[in-house]
């Protein structure tokens, strides 16, 4: 057995050009795994389910928890006349005109919004209810891009807000900006406008009902989930392209092993007749399929986290920052040696069914 | 050697060594069809916020600080004011329409459309829209629907969409050559539907074909009579920002096409090293009855590309399915459709790569051959 697994591996150092070149097949399409699993993981934390199981009242056919919706504080009020025991306003839009200084932005009622809206505060302390007006507390990822701390001014569509604290949720709330209810009022011209009330889950209203004036109850989160979804195509086409590859580097190790256990097929032939097992074939073969693979797999590790490194994606005002978790790392190793074992398999069937003799007498 | 010798030969060696050579082809595709997909991938994203030039002479005002249009908000007085700034600088006839847009992009069925009412004779003939099927709306129920929007919805003719609790009927299908998903509607459709009285997101000024856009663009922008707070745009420069909006993902498709482009050059170099390995004798046996290095060295090279192009062929069909599959799940971002399609661009591209990596891959390996002893290559 050992002397097999030597005999390979000096074989494969001999050769080794179409070795190199297949690690780098390998090494792509782990790379392309990994990268894959790293976006569906950071799309998963950024817009997964978010941790309430509040309602919201939004404007129909609009995402209220994004931008869109625009609600009259009188449908708050009949919120409270139906005897729902809690309505929180909050306003969810936008600022900024290009991809450069677009800021999420959220509105927040400083007296009730720690009710529905947990977070951990990273720097600085959390808005309260006695602040002045123009203060901010805001997401860290936003803070990392803008390279902001406490004490520092945040400008929202022209005017300087005092970042008091940066928190953070561990979701897409990370990129956003706080500020009050008012100030957010009068920044975006709403008037007494809100864009959406959050209301508790007890039975007086269900998701999917809608209210006189275009109002549609829906399940908090939903914006989240539509968002998600979106992307799911795009990886759709993204795994065809990685199942291409996989295929690619079954199809291209088998050939490779074949091809190159065709040319010690003599050598091969030797072994067997002095003692060496039919199953020395496989081991030949599974030997430097593994070796392959295994260099591939680190390749492209080090290379998805490299590129994970340097690459954040930033998209409509939000970052993402892709990275392997210990699950996909496990994965992909677990599929690169599926590529090793079907690569190998067909060439060492194969050549099981090789008569012994005419492999002998090739020259 | 002449030509038809030489591919009578490079066709019966090929045919000989059959079984090796389809090996060879199927790997070779598998490897071009990543890369084919990874580019076609790419060119969505680089396509997907650039609007075909389709001379238009529309000038859009809307509020300055507005990112999406939905943001904006004008009146009346303010399109009159930009037009009379028109008229002011370039004459009375500069000017041949003026018209409100309402916008809203909207959530229905959990996919996100934009809704645009204009008057109706600026929907007919003032947007540059063609009418596929069916007829223009009638009345404020009626709505056409670009065939994008259709086509994502599964929607067609005669159907009704309940958006904010109005039934409105689709009565045509149009084609907007942005290939964004568009409800249109007349204005006073979409003042109904919306609650809105003065109030609209877009002005339009159409501009005489006789001036150039963007002078007539900077022009009002500068003028001091021009109202403050507002800008105004050419439509190529709205859809820009789309690509703007998902420019990081271009990056990412970018990685992976690069990517794929790294394979294929392994791929080809590691058929064509295959290939020198395993007929090192054959070809010294070649050089030792007379053949010159570099008639065996355009020999492996013809052949090496005759099975490149044939794998080539072959990917450009699979990936032609697999852009029609992928037709069955579009990507969609602000309403704007992409789709999945090869660009003639990408397939010549994708086959001078192939076909350089498969030389190089030739040349590599016969170059290191030829430094050999000959007597050595024909001991191996």
């Amino acid at each position: 057995m050992l002397a097999m697994i030597r005999f390979s591996l000096q074989d494969m150092v001999r050769h080794y050009k179409p070795w190199l070149a297949m690690a780098a097949l390998v090494a792509a399409t782990n790379l392309i795994y990994l990268g894959l699993g790293g976006y569906r993981s950071a799309l998963q934390q950024a817009f997964g389910k978010l941790p309430y199981d509040d309602l919201i009242a939004q404007e129909s056919n609009t995402t209220g928890e994004f931008f869109g919706s625009r609600l009259s504080p009188e449908i708050g009020d009949r919120l409270l006349a139906m005897g729902i025991s809690r309505v929180i306003p909050e306003i969810h839009d936008y600022t900024g005109t290009s991809i450069t200084n677009i800021t999420i932005l959220r509105g927040i009622d400083l007296e009730r919004y720690q009710q529905v809206n947990s977070f951990k505060i990273r720097s600085g302390r959390a808005l309260q209810p006695i602040d002045a007006q123009r203060t901010a507390m805001i997401g860290w990822r936003l803070a990392a891009r803008l390279s902001l701390l406490p004490g520092k001014q945040i400008t929202l569509r022209g005017r300087q807000f005092l970042v008091v604290g940066t928190f953070q949720t561990g979701t897409y709330v990370d990129n956003e900006a706080w500020i009050s209810l008012e100030d957010a009022q009068a920044l975006l011209g709403y008037g007494k406008d809100v864009s959406i009330f959050i209301i508790p889950d007890e039975g007086i209203l269900k998701a999917g009902d809608t209210l006189p004036g275009s109002v549609s109850i829906v399940k908090r989160g939903l914006g989240p989930q539509i968002t998600r979804t979106q992307f799911e195509p795009l990886f759709r086409i993204i795994e065809l392209i990685y199942y291409a590859l996989g295929i690619a580097a079954i199809l291209t190790l088998a050939n490779v092993l074949f091809r190159m256990a065709w040319i010690h097929r003599r050598e091969l032939a030797i072994l067997r007749c002095v003692g060496f097992q039919s199953r020395g074939m496989v081991v030949y073969l599974l030997t430097q399929a593994l070796v392959l693979t295994w260099v591939g797999v680190i390749l492209g590790t080090l290379s998805t986290a490299l590129l994970f490194s340097f690459e954040s994606t930033y998209l409509v005002g939000m970052t993402l920052n892709p990275s392997i978790g210990l699950q996909t790392g496990i994965a992909g190793l677990g599929q690169s040696t599926g590529i090793a074992l079907f690569g190998s398999v067909l060439p060492a069937w194969w050549f099981s069914r090789l008569n012994l003799a005419n492999q002998l007498r090739s020259e | 050697m002449k030509f038809s010798v030489f591919g009578f030969y490079l066709f019966k060696d090929l045919f000989f060594d059959r079984g090796r050579s389809i090996l060879t082809i199927i790997s070779l595709t598998a490897v071009i069809v990543s890369y084919l997909a990874a580019s076609a991938i790419s060119d969505v994203f680089l396509e997907y916020g650039s609007q075909p030039q389709t001379g238009s002479r529309d000038l859009l005002i809307m509020s300055d600080y507005a990112l999406e249009p939905m943001q904006s908000k004008l009146d009346n007085s303010i399109l009159q004011a930009a037009a009379d700034v028109v008229h002011q600088e370039f004459g009375p006839d500069s000017v041949r329409s003026v018209f409100p847009a309402i916008y809203r992009t909207l959530e229905i069925n959990g996919r996100t459309m934009q809704v645009l009412a204009v008057p109706r004779e600026n929907l007919m003939r003032g947007y540059s829209l063609t009418l596929l099927e069916g007829d223009w709306p009638e009345s404020d129920e009626q709505v056409v629907v670009t065939q994008e929007g259709m086509q994502l919805n599964g929607w067609k003719i005669g159907d009704r969409l309940l958006i904010r609790d109005s039934n409105l009927l689709i009565t045509g299908r149009v084609q907007e050559e942005a290939g964004t998903s568009v409800i249109w509607m007349t204005y006073s459709g979409g003042q109904k539907l919306f609650n809105v009285q003065k109030d609209f997101q877009i002005g339009v000024l159409q501009i005489d074909g006789s001036l150039d856009l963007p002078t007539v663009q900077v022009t009002l922008e500068q003028d001091p009579h021009f109202p403050k707070g507002y800008a105004v745009y050419l439509n190529q420069q709205l859809y820009l920002r789309y690509t703007d909006l998902v420019r990081d993902l271009i990056k990412v498709a970018f990685i992976i096409a690069a990517l794929a482009l790294v394979v294929i050059i392994f791929g080809t170099f590691n058929a064509a090293s295959l290939t020198m390995a395993e007929r090192k004798q054959d070809i010294a046996i070649l050089q030792t009855i007379g053949f010159r290095s570099r008639a065996i060295r355009l020999f492996l090279l013809g052949r090496t590309l005759l099975q490149t192009l044939v794998a080539f062929i072959l990917a450009w069909g699979v990936v032609a399915i697999i852009a029609i599959y992928s037709l069955k799940f579009p990507i969609v971002f602000f309403a704007k459709t992409a789709v999945l399609h090869l660009s003639p661009k990408t397939i010549l591209l994708g086959l001078l790569l192939t076909m350089l990596s498969a030389s190089l891959g030739v040349w590599l390996t016969t170059h290191a051959q030829s430094s050999q002893n000959l007597a050595d290559q024909l001991r191996e």
